[in-house]
């Protein structure tokens, strides 16, 4: 079977080198693209008949699959019994057979064109071989492949993204309207809040960086909401409060901030704006400043909140080694285990959200975390259900996320 | 003064100290550690092994930058040179702006050592902007992404080139980065056009990378120094990654020993603390 | 000649970065800011030879798309002057008064990469992940049951050494009782370690896949703020903070390796650097 392959093959590859049948002097419209050179003088087989092209259609049709069918020449197992193959053409100009897209052996009615190019029209011919000479070819089109406007392998997509987009706008609806939506206390806000009543009784300032994300950063912007919450309580027990900053834009933001929350306690006189410091947008140089003020001042508390690179562990490290009491907070999953090992408590991932939309009540990050946490409802639940199914031997379950 | 507490007050310095002098030493006198190849790296090789010769092109994105140069251009080396020795096509190209230098090096070298023809055997097609962007566009034409190659050329003027389009008529893609761009290719190359994705990535990386390799949606990584020591044994040619990996063994060495001893420091120093505390005196 | 020389700028530089390890200096300074100014340079270079002027200026002036004519005013010429004028567009927020136009290419930028994102991203961290999770917890080889059942054998130890010594305070006051205690402890845990092997051995449980799907499981449990964490779920989020540890632990060690790695190379390099002078 397999040598009868091969012979087919080499075959088809010679055809290709130097395919001159005397018929093709007689088809007219081969002239255009083959050497009027003579070889074998042979009688060419009887050719195909009624050829049809037609864009094939599966469930991730891109457009590139044209399908032939026909019906086999006479001399295929019949007649003169010679027919090897069948030679497919494939032309952009009708009339004209154009370049060789591939072979089908004796016996075959169909083929599958999968190189075409979406949205071009072709003109397909086949022709029968018998390995010297080809058959007039039949030919058929014009057939362009039309891509799908659905890919069935990616419901999966579609349905998860629909089902998380709607739980985040059902509850970011019913926020707004009032509705009370429970989040749990995060335990890193009681670290925080320990860690400022620490600096009061020692009487020290607390140190709060808000990361060196700009301000379109989410965690920047959740940073500043938990901001808000300790200024209040510094403000209360009157202990000073130094925001380096690293980005202007974001010093601003948390003068404001900082400022609001003051005014808020009712001690809008304690409030003091040389705190609220911008020092560099160089990396190093702004965690080198902030050690600076870690050694000078001498802050209780560092609080790290926000985004964090590579400066992560210069800032725990130095405030470790001057006893502060350290919290920190990023969704920077690579910056994690640097604080996790020199501070005293980390808010971990989403964590920082969760404590940015419990302390605001913003429709918008409640909406989002709360749509976020159903989701991961689902997902457990989809989990769990694919592992029963796959025990109970249902393997389709799990292949049905399965989109590449 | 305690010996814990003359541990904890060390001058960091002498550490940095300790450090160098054990980075040095394994260059002059190495100690030939073995190295364990692990299934990552055994089966990115694998996929590169089972490519055709004068088949389909290799895909190569060289999408480091001199700062992560250590760890990566031992893999790109070593991948390039498992390619050339086998007669694979391969094209090269860039996604960060810092990795063109990086990338144009480490292909000449390698084409150098083979004598590998530009145009025939390889092409190197620069950088363009945009990372998802331009992953996208390669799985539509790769000629709307890269008219031209690196040096001006226009792509249809290069044999190596002839009849490829987009992701269909590439084997494989391999990766080398020190940032999210590993995480792109399989977002934008491997999800849409089901493109095989290899990688090889930072150690700061790596773990990031296992649940894309437990998923599939890696064919294999390399992870580090020590990923491109192991590629470089798979493809019997020790060079960068191997020099470094005794060094790497001794000073891991004589950091678990710090690790330990800095907790042994550190509460033994609690401890005495507390004992402090119960007799009152602080 | 000019190999040595580029080698000895290099190796001058590094050694202008590395002296902050002793302190702080204006050698260190001279370095960093070159690096800023160098590289500053050479992107706008790299910018422009690579995309400026093949995919916007050849096009648009010259009508030459990658060596082939393309048509004044068809198609792939405004596909190239279109999204060049926007880009241009961003350049008004020098101008106060008009500041407000850079707003729209920045709106079609960040519009158009979320909606490309969002379905590649979806299917690359959920759904492909959610289907490897949802993973046969028996009947498929494990290539890493044996560091699997190591791991769990040394939980069991710790386990078990924690429970006798910390919170039943056994032989509080004897060195000799702690140690016998620690060995009986050792002694469950490498039972614990055979008897796992033998069950992963005879297929009935593949215990890699039970770890990771009580890990995923715990951690998403553990980031859940819906609900208090009691009960079920307090214990789930337990063992999902373990998991998270155990993965902090292990990109750290990683981390390390890759610093120590980036100085390896760089050491590498000087002393190829001084191994010039005498070759």
């Amino acid at each position: 079977m397999r040598s009868h392959f091969t012979i087919i093959a080499a075959l088809a590859i010679l055809a290709t080198l130097a395919p001159a049948p005397a018929a093709a002097q007689e088809a007219g419209d081969l002239e255009t693209v083959l050497p009027d050179t003579i070889p074998l003088d042979t009688t060419p087989p009887a050719p195909v008949t009624g050829l049809t092209v037609r864009d094939y259609v599966d469930n991730d049709d891109d457009g590139t699959k044209i399908e032939l069918a026909w019906t086999p020449s006479p001399d295929d197992g019949a007649g003169a019994a010679d027919v090897l193959a069948y030679h497919v053409w494939r032309s952009t100009t009708a009339g004209v057979v154009g370049d060789s897209v591939g072979v089908a052996g004796a016996g075959s009615a169909t083929f599958l064109d999968e190189t075409a190019v979406p949205g071009t029209d072709y003109h397909y011919g086949v022709t029968a071989f018998d390995g010297t000479s080809h058959s007039a070819p039949a030919t058929a089109g014009p057939v362009r492949g039309v891509r799908n406007w659905f890919a069935v392998s990616r419901t999966a997509v579609l349905v998860l993204a629909v089902v998380f987009f709607a739980l985040v706008l059902a509850f970011t609806q019913l926020a707004e309207r009032g509705a009370e939506l429970f989040v749990r206390r995060i335990p890193g806000l009681n670290a925080i809040e320990e860690a400022v009543g620490r600096a009061t009784e020692m009487g020290r300032p607390v140190l709060y960086v808000p990361g060196i994300g700009e301000i379109d950063n989410i965690m920047t912007i959740a940073s500043l909401t938990i901001l808000s919450h300790v200024a209040k309580i510094t403000a209360r027990y009157e202990t000073p409060l130094i925001v380096p900053t690293a980005r202007a834009v974001v010093m601003s933001a948390a003068e404001e901030v900082v400022k609001e929350a003051y005014a808020e306690a009712g001690h809008p006189d304690s409030y003091n704006r040389d705190n609220i410091r911008y020092l560099s947008d160089a990396q190093f140089a702004f965690a080198g400043a902030v050690n600076g003020i870690m050694l000078r001042e001498k802050p209780a508390a560092n609080l790290y909140l926000g985004a964090f690179w590579a400066e992560s562990l210069l800032l725990a490290e130095t405030g470790f080694e001057a006893g502060a009491i350290q919290v920190a907070g990023t969704a920077m999953v690579s910056q994690l285990p640097f604080f996790v090992t020199a501070c005293d408590y980390t808010l971990l991932g989403e964590e920082l959200y969760a404590a940015s939309a419990y302390l605001s009540r913003e429709p918008k990050l409640l909406g989002g975390l709360k749509g976020s946490d159903w989701m991961k409802v689902v997902t457990i639940a989809l989990v769990v259900l694919g592992i029963i199914l796959n025990a109970v031997g249902v393997e389709s379950f799990a292949e049905w996320f399965h989109t590449s | 003064m305690s010996w814990y507490d003359w541990l904890l007050g060390i001058d960091r310095r002498w550490i940095f100290l300790t450090i160098a002098i054990a980075v040095v030493i394994p260059f002059f006198a190495p100690l030939g550690l073995p190295v364990v190849v692990t299934p990552p790296v055994q089966n990115l090789y694998d996929a590169v092994e089972a490519l055709e010769p004068d088949g389909k092109p290799l895909l190569l994105s060289i999408d480091y930058t001199p700062a992560t140069s250590p760890e990566l251009e031992p893999m790109s080396s070593g991948v390039l040179r498992h390619a050339f020795r086998k007669d694979i096509p391969v094209i090269v190209m860039t996604l960060h702006p810092a990795g063109y230098g990086m990338a144009e090096s480490a292909i000449l070298a390698a084409a150098e050592e083979f004598g590998k023809e530009y145009g025939e055997d390889y092409v190197f097609l620069g950088f363009q902007p945009g990372t998802s962007a331009v992953i996208l566009g390669l799985g539509v034409n790769i000629r709307t992404v890269f008219p031209e190659d690196a040096y001006g050329t226009p792509l249809s003027e290069l044999p190596v080139m002839e009849g490829i389009r987009n992701y269909d008529d590439v084997s494989l893609l391999i990766t080398f980065a020190g940032w999210s761009a590993a995480e792109a290719w399989i977002y934008y190359a491997h999800q849409p056009s089901g493109q095989i994705v290899g990688a090889g990535v930072t150690a700061v990386m790596a773990t990031d990378y296992y649940p894309y390799l437990d998923a599939g949606q890696l064919v294999g990584l390399l992870g580090g120094m020590r990923g491109a020591a192991e590629y470089e044994r798979l493809i019997d040619r020790p060079d960068a990654g191997a020099r470094g990996m005794d060094s790497q063994s001794v000073i891991h060495l004589i950091i678990i020993l710090l690790i330990v001893l800095g907790n042994a420091a550190y509460f033994a120093s609690r401890r005495a603390r507390r004992l402090a505390q119960a007799r009152g005196e602080i | 000649m000019t190999t040595l020389l580029l080698a000895t700028v290099g190796a001058i530089l590094t050694l202008c970065v590395y002296s902050f390890l002793y302190k702080d200096n204006p050698f260190y300074k001279f370095a960093e800011h070159l690096v800023v100014g160098v590289s500053a340079g050479y992107y706008l270079v790299i910018y422009t030879f690579n995309f400026i002027v093949p995919n916007v200026t050849d096009p648009v002036f010259t009508l030459n798309l990658g060596g082939e004519a393309i048509r004044l005013g068809g198609l792939d010429w405004w596909m190239a002057l279109a999204p060049g004028l926007l880009g241009l567009l961003l350049y008004t927020r020098f101008f106060p008064k008009i500041a407000w136009i850079g707003r729209w290419p920045l709106g079609i930028y960040v519009g158009g990469y979320a909606g490309l994102g969002i379905s590649p991203v979806m299917q690359a961290r959920v759904i492909n992940q959610l289907r490897a999770g949802a993973t046969p917890l028996a009947g498929t080889p494990d290539p890493f049951a044996n560091m699997t059942n190591v791991c769990l054998g040394l939980v069991i130890f710790i386990a078990v050494t924690y429970l006798l010594l910390v919170k039943r305070q056994l032989g509080a006051r004897n060195t000799g009782a702690k140690v016998g205690i620690v060995a009986l402890a050792a002694l469950v845990g490498y039972g614990g370690y055979v008897a796992l092997s033998a069950l992963s051995g005879a297929g009935v449980v593949n215990l890699t896949n039970v770890m990771l799907v009580v890990g995923l499981l715990g951690t998403l449990t553990y980031f859940f703020f819906s609900m208090r964490h009691t009960g079920v779920l307090g214990v789930l989020a337990r063992i999902g903070i373990v998991f998270l540890m155990v993965g902090f632990g292990a990109s750290f060690g990683y981390t390390v390796m890759s610093r120590i790695s980036l100085l390896i190379g760089r050491v590498g390099f000087l002393i190829d650097w001084v191994g010039m002078f005498f070759s």
